[in-house]
């Protein structure tokens, strides 16, 4: 199979990227997402309830969710996973949007001890929409990230406690379970779940990470420039995806 | 047989012929050499996995024995079980990296003391080779260009530590040995012909009891009065770099330890990371696992001295271990003074991993010697087939694996490329996954660099459906670990 333009990833960046691409007459436009719902992100914390695709359907894109890109090589021949199998495919031209990611515990080396209640925002939230249960009652949010009121305003609707909002933490204290922080100050605050909310910083999981340097390769949104508001990831994946467009249409003539 | 919760309406008395308490490496080990017999033999383990306490926090090197003491205990199990590691490891479906380790020599001091363990190896029967300057430089060119020269011990490796203590428990149960989990030994008596052990869950009786219970081996020989030993908490951080932030390096690279100070050290783990540390802080603390901002700024710093351009600016992660320090240097093997039949396993270091497969044939050994009966199966234990994996597949294995279950086909963590069918095995393996760490030990999931930002939630999810229960109910790790409220 070939794709005139691979999308990886059905947030605001991938679905804008989809459309963009679509509409720069790319011919095959495959749009992908590892969930089993467009949104990215933010439906998968639950900060947006519902994604519309109507327009990427208008435009003949049915978006593959549940499917993954798990190799790509020279040449764009891809390696796509879902639950039909390993397929193989060749794409003109790939647009990976595949989100951003904050700093973790580690990232920070943030010392203390390794207890439960320990979470990214991302991982919060997910937890939270995942199952519909909180994943703390008393609520220390550490970082100044976007997500990091979100993520306080919602842990709150669900019913916890917000202990402190600060810019940092300093130590991580509580087995099995996290029982206080201290803060940079020295002053200690009680609670049952730390959240770590700093910026969203530009990332590809392990398996993408040599894909940025492949000609025909196109990095968009989060995963391209860290912390961007919706309209900014929307831009920024639809230049990406007449990009990718330009791009496929350049191979086409070539060979 | 794998029990977590006894059964209901009061169970009857159990009897093995040997009951080991303490899922550890070592423990596990020796359930594994135990279960090549025509026996009835039990693990007990305080934790709701094998290899969660010491075994889950060490630097994952299966040593020579080049620089342990020569004629110890420790130096006869460690290099009797390193001649058959990569046969063990092939057996069990365990990764092995066998880059071998180089030791280096920065100043005069560690020069003089590279040439006493170049003797110490030679004593122990290690194969090393000793390497000038020139040829350190020209072989591994980002090593600290002061070097003066290094010793080359090339039987040195990394090895899956999770996986191996995972595999011995496997092979046991498949073989028959049961395993109890969550649950930890609160009095032992003698009885007779046995021994009666009272756990948090139930009582038990064994005919020989083997006290492999690690940093609390002490405490478990006080229960039959035996106090001839003691351990010490020492602990060690380290910290997780991923490979792309740091130069190729591609060889265990030791610090020459002098009276000044024993150094960290590099380890390119068998799962692909780079291992850094450990620190050694004596603590009298045995649940004192925290990291510190001291540690890391230690670990930073002796590792520059070996690799100066590695900078550990965005680590994956860092973590602590408590090694088990026996009073008596040595390991501390033998029947416990005035009761006979349990047998001690304590003191073991940091070495168990290492020694494991020669301890738990050691210890049948001094089991017999007490007068345990011992019968061999008539066939010899199968080769233990790792879990299917889809990373690394090929299209063929996929499409048998997703015919099977079409979960293969999902994948969960896509820093590691684990599919929902994958946890889904594991959690009902023959030593299940019950927990997220457990999880994690068995298939790196949420190891990666996310370190399970995004994979959390679904995987809470999945188990939460495998246990039959509400995502509640999954745990980080032990009881009170709950992941939701």
């Amino acid at each position: 199979v070939t794709y005139d333009v691979l999308v990886v990833g059905a947030g605001t960046a991938g679905c804008a990227a989809a459309l963009a691409a679509r509409r720069a007459s790319a011919g095959a436009v495959l749009l992908i997402d590892l969930a089993d719902r467009p949104g990215g992100a933010l439906a998968a914390m639950g900060l947006r309830t519902n994604q519309d695709i109507s327009a990427l359907a208008r435009a003949g894109i049915q978006p593959s969710f549940q499917t993954a890109l798990v190799e790509i090589a020279a040449g764009l021949r891809l390696r796509l996973l879902s639950s039909g199998g390993a397929q193989r495919a060749i794409a003109r031209a790939v647009v990976l949007a595949t989100g951003g990611r904050e700093a973790t515990r580690g990232n920070l080396a943030l010392p203390g001890s390794r207890p439960a209640g320990v979470l990214t925002a991302s991982a919060a939230l997910r937890l939270l929409t995942a199952t519909g249960r909180r994943p703390g009652n008393r609520v220390v949010v550490a970082g100044a990230g976007r997500w990091a009121r979100g993520v306080a305003e919602a842990l709150q609707r669900a019913g916890a406690a917000i202990a402190a909002i600060v810019p940092a933490v300093a130590r991580i204290e509580g087995w099995p379970r996290v029982t206080s922080v201290v803060l940079e100050d020295g002053r200690q605050r009680a609670c049952d779940l730390l959240v770590l909310a700093t910026a969203l910083h530009p990332w590809l999981p392990p398996a993408l990470a040599h894909a940025a340097a492949l000609p025909g390769v196109f990095v968009a949104g989060t995963a391209a420039r860290g912390e961007l508001d919706e309209r900014e990831a929307a831009a920024d994946g639809e230049a990406a995806g007449r990009k990718a467009a330009a791009w496929a249409m350049r191979d086409k003539l070539a060979r | 047989m794998i029990h977590g919760q006894p059964a209901a309406g009061g169970p009857p008395l159990e009897i093995y012929d040997v009951l080991v308490i303490g899922g550890g490496v070592v423990g596990c080990a020796v359930l594994w050499a135990l279960a090549h017999y025509d026996l009835r033999p039990a693990l007990v383990e305080a934790e709701s996995d094998v290899g969660q306490g010491i075994s889950r926090a060490n630097t994952a090197i299966a040593h020579t024995g080049f620089d342990a003491p020569p004629g110890s205990l420790e130096a006869r199990l460690v290099t009797s079980a390193h001649r058959r590691f990569a046969d063990l490891c092939a057996d069990l479906g365990v990764a092995l990296r066998p880059t071998g380790a180089l030791m280096l020599a920065l100043d005069d001091e560690e020069l003089r003391q590279l040439d006493a363990y170049e003797q110490r190896a030679a004593l122990n029967g290690t194969l090393v080779e000793r390497l000038p300057h020139e040829a350190v430089r020209a072989r591994w060119p980002y090593v600290n260009p002061a070097v003066l020269g290094g010793l080359r011990i090339p039987g040195e490796a990394s090895v899956d530590s999770f996986g191996l203590t995972i595999a011995y428990a496997e092979v046991a149960v498949r073989a028959g040995a049961t395993i109890l989990l969550d649950e930890r030994v609160t009095a032992i008596e003698p009885r007779g012909e046995a021994l009666l052990i009272t756990t948090t869950l139930r009582r038990l009786a064994a005919r020989y009891v083997v006290n492999a219970a690690g940093l609390q081996a002490d405490t478990i020989a006080r229960m039959v009065g035996d106090d001839s030993f003691a351990i010490a908490p020492r602990k060690g951080q380290l910290c997780v770099v991923a490979p792309a932030d740091a130069p190729p390096i591609d060889s265990i690279l030791l610090p020459t330890p002098t009276a000044r100070t024993k150094g960290v050290l590099i380890a390119p783990a068998a799962h692909g990371n780079l291992l850094l540390g450990p620190t050694a802080e004596d603590t009298n603390d045995r649940a004192d696992w925290a990291t510190t901002a001291g540690g890391l700024a230690g670990i930073r710093e002796g590792v520059r001295r070996l690799v100066p351009a590695l900078d550990i600016r965005q680590p994956v992660a860092q973590y602590a271990g408590v090694r088990s320090v026996g009073s008596e240097g040595d390991y501390i093997i033998r029947p416990a003074a005035g009761c006979p039949r349990m047998v001690h396993v304590a003191g073991i270091r940091s070495t168990g991993l290492s020694a494991s497969p020669a301890i738990g044939e050691y210890v049948v050994e001094v089991l017999r010697d007490q007068g345990l009966a011992l019968a061999r199966h008539g066939t010899p234990l199968p080769r233990r087939n790792p879990p299917a994996r889809v990373a690394g597949a090929d299209d063929a294995s996929i499409a048998d694996l997703v015919a099977r279950d079409r979960s293969y086909g999902e994948i969960v963590c896509l820093c590691e490329m684990v599919t929902a069918g994958e946890v889904r095995a594991a959690a009902h393996g023959p030593v299940p996954a019950r927990t997220l760490d457990a999880l994690k030990r068995r298939l790196w999931v949420a190891a990666g660099a996310c370190q399970g930002a995004q994979c959390i939630a679904r995987l809470t999810a999945l188990l939460a459906g495998e246990l039959e229960g509400d995502a509640a109910q999954v745990r980080k790790n032990v009881a009170g670990s709950e992941v939701v409220v």
